[in-house]
């Protein structure tokens, strides 16, 4: 069934109703309209007067004194108009009306137009027609009942409308103030209304709903992680400490041990720091027309030796184009990819780097490593993921995280895709104008 | 050299200013804005430490009204704030140095004797550095070791050029980081290192004498 708002409902019952009440009412109205006698017989009379003092001439005179809706001619005993100031389609109408109708209609209305007759000394007829409009029929009764009427129905109406508005109203309540209850988001209203605002505001109301549910649920996976990641460091850390007080002999090593945990620590509350920031919007970006082409070459140049040791060869591919782009922040998501990608290339294996110029500014890092399970490739961007390759492996498990929210903020776009084996990562980028 | 510790951490300031007296420095502290300025501008420091949240002037303004009256004692920026765009407000507005909290003092010490030395232009004028038997042209930019010329990338020239200036003086990879690649964060795995093993395996490798030296848990300097 079409879905109609609420207001449109309102609107085709609105227009329905008084359509319904002209048709019914006006009828009744025109009918008994008892139009103003009085200035036809004046008019009849000044007419006459003139005709009796100075014949056909005099009357004509008159003419331009009369209102525009008055309509005056002389016939003579034969029937034909002497004078007249009407057009020839009224003349030719009142010419075809019989004396009789003439009679029967003089003085009294028809629908709109006066008639009045006025026999005149050698067989001459005066004719005298008053045109009315039909907004000036007013009748202060009857229009005061067709409003009441109207307000009766349009008051009943809206008690039926405001009543089943009401009860949707009080589902959407009920679920709402439920959930704030409870608690539980995983609540939804269900989208059945007929109403499309109604629909709409359901449809809403729900997608708020995922979206609250899924940055508590972040929230609340965020929250155990870092409690296990951070937890996990500061367990060796205090190991440390405690081999430390008890056995005074790899004293420096175990120093430099704590050390290394505290830095590590560190790298994670910066990162998380350094994340939120970056998501919530607050750092105001600061973008500048940078090539691409340089800040990929200086990060491959970064990596180059690290990969060299691990026996993994860097391919590097490149056009040379310009993004508009916070050269610092671009560097530091590069090489969290590239980092990754050279982390796990096997021995002996190709890490390749291509910058390409297409419709938009294409960075993809493609590494043969163990790759990622297509279930996981959604989870890499999230805060502390680590698929089971790197768990192992150092790591603040935030890598991605900050990759997604530096490429956001610069309007583009982070997609991964298997290998066959391995990751490709790709960074899209809109191109300078 | 004479340092002015600004840091509104009492305790924090207590340790800075402990470990750089321990280090044979003189230290000032103050954890106050007020008193700050009033230090900074009536005391002559080598260098000066300053945080940017302060009680009643803040860091920044401190270091706009010092480099408004022609003060150009080297400063070095300390912050909380994490924004990355921080460290560019920092230097835009006159500070030298800038190091995001929470710092290690090895690292801080380290930025600090850098910057003096930097201020006291006791570099050799020269474009010839010479360590030992160890010859570095940054002109010509060849490097040579006993005679023997030793061929370098460019950022292995950069680094080793960076260490020369710096002969004697621990440099962290932080600051390697920033003065070669001109980018500021810390990578996050050992990159460096490897760079450096590099440019070791160059310099040192069948020679008696190591002069490329590892200060272990902070950084690296090289010294006859």
């Amino acid at each position: 069934m079409l879905k109609l708002s609420i207001t449109h409902q309102t609107w085709l019952l609105s227009f329905a109703l008084t359509l319904v009440l002209v048709v019914l009412v006006t009828p009744l109205v025109l009918n008994d309209n008892e139009l103003d006698q009085a200035p036809i017989s004046q008019i009849s009379e000044k007419i006459s007067t003139a005709f009796y003092t100075g014949g056909i001439n005099n009357v004509e005179r008159e003419y331009a004194e009369l209102a525009t809706n008055v309509y005056v001619g002389i016939k003579d005993q034969h029937g034909n108009f002497v004078t007249s100031n009407l057009d020839k389609t009224f003349s030719n109408y009142l010419h075809e009306m019989t004396k009789a109708e003439l009679d029967h209609v003089s003085g009294k209305s028809s629908v709109n137009f006066l008639h009045h007759l006025t026999n005149l000394p050698d067989g001459f007829t005066l004719y005298v027609a008053i045109w009315q409009a039909p907004e000036k029929q007013d009748n202060p009764i009857l229009l005061a009942g067709l409003f009441l009427g109207s307000v009766t129905i349009a008051a009943v109406l809206s008690l039926i409308w405001g009543v089943i508005i009401r009860r949707r109203l009080q589902s959407i309540n009920q679920l709402t103030s439920q959930i704030i209850r409870s608690g539980d988001v995983s609540l939804r209203l269900p989208s059945s209304s007929s109403s499309k605002d109604f629909n709409e505001l359901e449809c809403n109301l729900n997608s708020m709903l995922n979206k609250i549910e899924t940055l508590m649920e972040d929230a609340r996976s965020t929250g155990d992680a870092i409690a296990h990641d951070l937890r996990a460091p500061l367990t060796r850390l205090k190991g440390k400490l405690e081999t430390l007080s008890s056995q005074s002999d790899n004293l420096d090593q175990q120093l430099h041990e704590a050390h290394q945990e505290i830095d590590h620590i560190v790298t994670i509350f910066n990162a998380l720091l350094r994340l939120s920031i970056l998501e919530s919007g607050k750092q105001m970006i600061k973008l500048s027309p940078v090539a691409v082409s340089t800040i990929v070459q200086d990060v491959v140049e970064l990596y180059e030796p690290l990969a060299d040791d691990k026996k993994v060869l860097m391919e590097f591919t490149c056009h040379d184009v310009i993004v508009n782009a916070d050269k610092q922040l671009l560097f530091q998501a590069i090489c969290n990819v590239v980092d990754n990608a050279v982390k796990f290339a096997p021995e002996g294996s190709k890490v390749s780097v291509v910058v390409e110029n297409r419709q938009h500014v294409h960075i993809t890092v493609a590494d043969s490593g163990a790759g990622v399970t297509p279930a996981n490739i959604n989870k890499l961007t999230e805060r502390f993921f680590r698929g089971d390759e790197s768990r192992t492996l150092a790591g603040t498990g935030l890598g991605l995280s900050l990759v997604k929210a530096v490429i956001t903020l610069h309007q583009g776009q982070l997609e991964f895709a298997d290998n066959h084996p391995g990751l490709i990562v790709t960074i899209t980028l809109p191109k300078l104008q | 050299m004479k340092v002015l510790v600004v840091e509104d951490d009492i305790e924090i300031a207590t340790y800075v200013a402990k470990a750089l007296k321990e280090a044979g420095h003189i230290v000032d502290q103050t954890h106050d804005g007020k008193d700050a300025l009033f230090l900074s501008t009536t005391e002559k420091y080598d260098v000066i430490v300053l945080d940017r949240m302060l009680p009643n002037v803040d860091g920044l303004t401190i270091l706009k009204v010092l480099r408004e009256s022609k003060n150009d004692t080297p400063v070095l920026f300390l912050s909380a704030l994490a924004e990355v765009d921080q460290k560019v407000v920092g230097l835009r507005a006159g500070a030298d140095d800038y190091l995001e909290k929470p710092f290690s003092v090895i690292e801080l010490q380290a930025r600090l004797e850098v910057l003096n030395r930097r201020s006291k232009h006791t570099y050799n004028n020269d474009t010839l550095l010479q360590i030992d038997d160890l010859q570095l042209d940054l002109n010509s930019r060849k490097v040579t070791r006993s005679g023997h010329t030793i061929s370098l990338q460019t950022k292995e020239f950069q680094l080793l050029a960076y260490l020369m200036e710096n002969k004697g003086q621990v440099v962290t990879r932080s600051m390697l980081f920033e003065k070669v690649w001109d980018y500021y964060f810390d990578p996050a795995t050992n990159v460096i290192d490897v760079h450096m093993s590099r440019l070791r395996a160059k310099i040192d490798k069948g020679h008696e004498k190591k002069l490329l030296q590892t200060a272990r848990g902070s950084g690296y300097f090289i010294d006859g």
